[in-house]
């Protein structure tokens, strides 16, 4: 593959871009799985993943003369991950995260951290006939978002739904991951919706579709696999529920941010390591009130 | 085939779930209740008196905040003033304020609760006094 046709798919898969909406002030929001280049499709791997991100919040104030509430938010996410491969063409997914959010405004800062929501996905791959140098391997799947990581009905009704570890919901996944290679060029495509439900206390996280797009060149040296890589990340929620019961939908909750994203994996032996940053380059959160910053992310894996 | 069939379906799944119903019942402001309990009407505070406020709100739909402040109504002087943010039908106020007036005042306090970011909402307002 020539690496003007990468830049080609690229930009096609960039003009397909979700409209803007709105979202949740306090924001970096409880996410979906997503499981984006994949290490070698017929082994198992365990590996360790962090992410960090942060965001800053302006929220109106709802009463005339007072200033706006300006909030920062921190938020990591380090987590365990692995696949096990049940069957030739089956293979589950398994994320146990553990996640540090602080929410600091002029009132003070709020910690939250502890087990998040742990993730449990299962894929089927799909074949297709190996035409020339070409390989294209496609996994599609479902899962389940288990209701692990502590809700805090108080938190939130204060505003802090999004800083908390876990949704309180059972959650459910469908993805698509698809990935094709030729000669040293490749690309991956790799899509998630997460249908979410109402917890027990009628709060429901709005539907959250990630989309992920990259190119990458295959560097294959005695010892050691270098991947590097390039591409953009899409993120779409609806809006939250306040109460689902009630219908009472949280429109300053909900959005879009897209984010450009630059990576490499590195592979020696049996081991893995990846690093990637993300940068925003079109956001449109809780009606443009959350605004995020750059995203680091960072892992190691071992196959087996 | 079989595989498109799989995917039409999931994409109708996702255009389903993507609907949001809304509660779409319009503002009512008869079926605000606001209640302020501590202070009562005319009451006298003297220097260095702790004045204890409560106060309650519901209505039949969700609230969005409040404000509520203590004011001169002379000179318009405000001495006390928070707001808050509610995500629910209701709320309860408990908080104080110790009076540090050395002269007769007439004062009053207000409680602001508004509905939506669209400025609905009503009001209660007790007056008392210091002296």
């Amino acid at each position: 593959m020539r690496i003007k046709n990468c830049i080609l798919f690229l930009l096609l898969a960039a003009s397909n871009m979700p409209v803007a909406h709105a979202c949740d002030v306090c924001g970096c929001s409880v996410s979906s799985q997503s499981l984006g280049l994949l290490p070698q499709f017929s082994k198992h791997f365990v590996g360790l993943q962090y992410l960090y991100s942060s965001s800053t919040s302006n929220h109106p104030s709802l009463f005339a003369g007072k200033p706006d509430e300006h909030s920062e938010q921190q938020f990591t996410n380090t987590q365990i991950w692995g696949r096990y491969q049940i069957a030739k063409r089956v293979q589950l997914f398994a994320f146990i995260p553990y996640i540090h959010s602080t929410n600091q405004n002029s009132e003070g800062s709020t910690v939250s951290n502890g087990i998040g929501d742990a993730t449990l996905m299962s894929n089927i791959s799909f074949p297709f006939k190996q035409r020339n140098e070409s390989k294209r391997l496609l996994l599609m799947g479902v899962g389940i978002k288990f209701p692990t990581g502590k809700y805090n009905p108080n938190a939130a009704a204060n505003s802090l739904a999004n800083s908390q570890t876990g949704s309180g919901s059972w959650d459910f996944i469908a993805n698509t991951n698809y990935t094709q290679k030729k000669g040293k060029w490749g690309y991956n495509v790799d899509l998630s919706y997460l249908f979410t439900t109402a917890n027990a206390w009628q709060y429901k996280f709005g539907n959250r579709f990630n989309a992920s797009a990259i190119c990458f060149y295959w560097i294959e040296r005695k010892y050691v696999t270098i991947v590097p890589q390039a591409g953009f990340k899409i993120e779409y929620a609806l809006h939250d529920y306040d109460n689902y019961s009630k219908k009472w939908l949280n429109e300053k909750t909900g959005g879009t941010m897209n984010f450009a994203s630059i990576g490499t994996q590195v592979f020696y032996k049996n081991f893995g390591l990846k690093a990637s940053v993300q940068i925003p380059f079109y956001q449109q959160y809780a009606t443009g009130y959350v605004h995020s910053n750059a995203r680091f992310e960072s892992g190691i894996f071992l196959l087996f | 085939m079989k595989n498109n069939n799989i995917i039409i379906a999931l994409f109708g799944i996702i255009l389903l779930s993507a609907c949001q119903k809304k509660d779409h019942s319009g503002f009512d402001s008869s079926k605000l209740n606001i209640k302020i309990s501590k202070p009562t009407e005319a009451q006298v505070f003297k220097k260095g008196d702790t004045v204890f406020i409560s106060a309650t709100a519901d209505y039949i739909s969700e609230l969005h905040g409040y404000a509520l402040n203590i004011i001169d109504t002379t000179s318009k002087t405000t001495y006390f003033d928070i707001d808050e943010h509610v995500h629910g039908s209701s709320f309860v106020v408990d908080t104080f304020w110790v009076n540090t007036l050395g002269s007769n005042a007439n004062l009053q306090v207000t409680l602001d609760v508004e509905a939506d970011h669209d400025g609905n909402g009503s009001s209660k307002i007790i007056h008392f006094k210091s002296n």
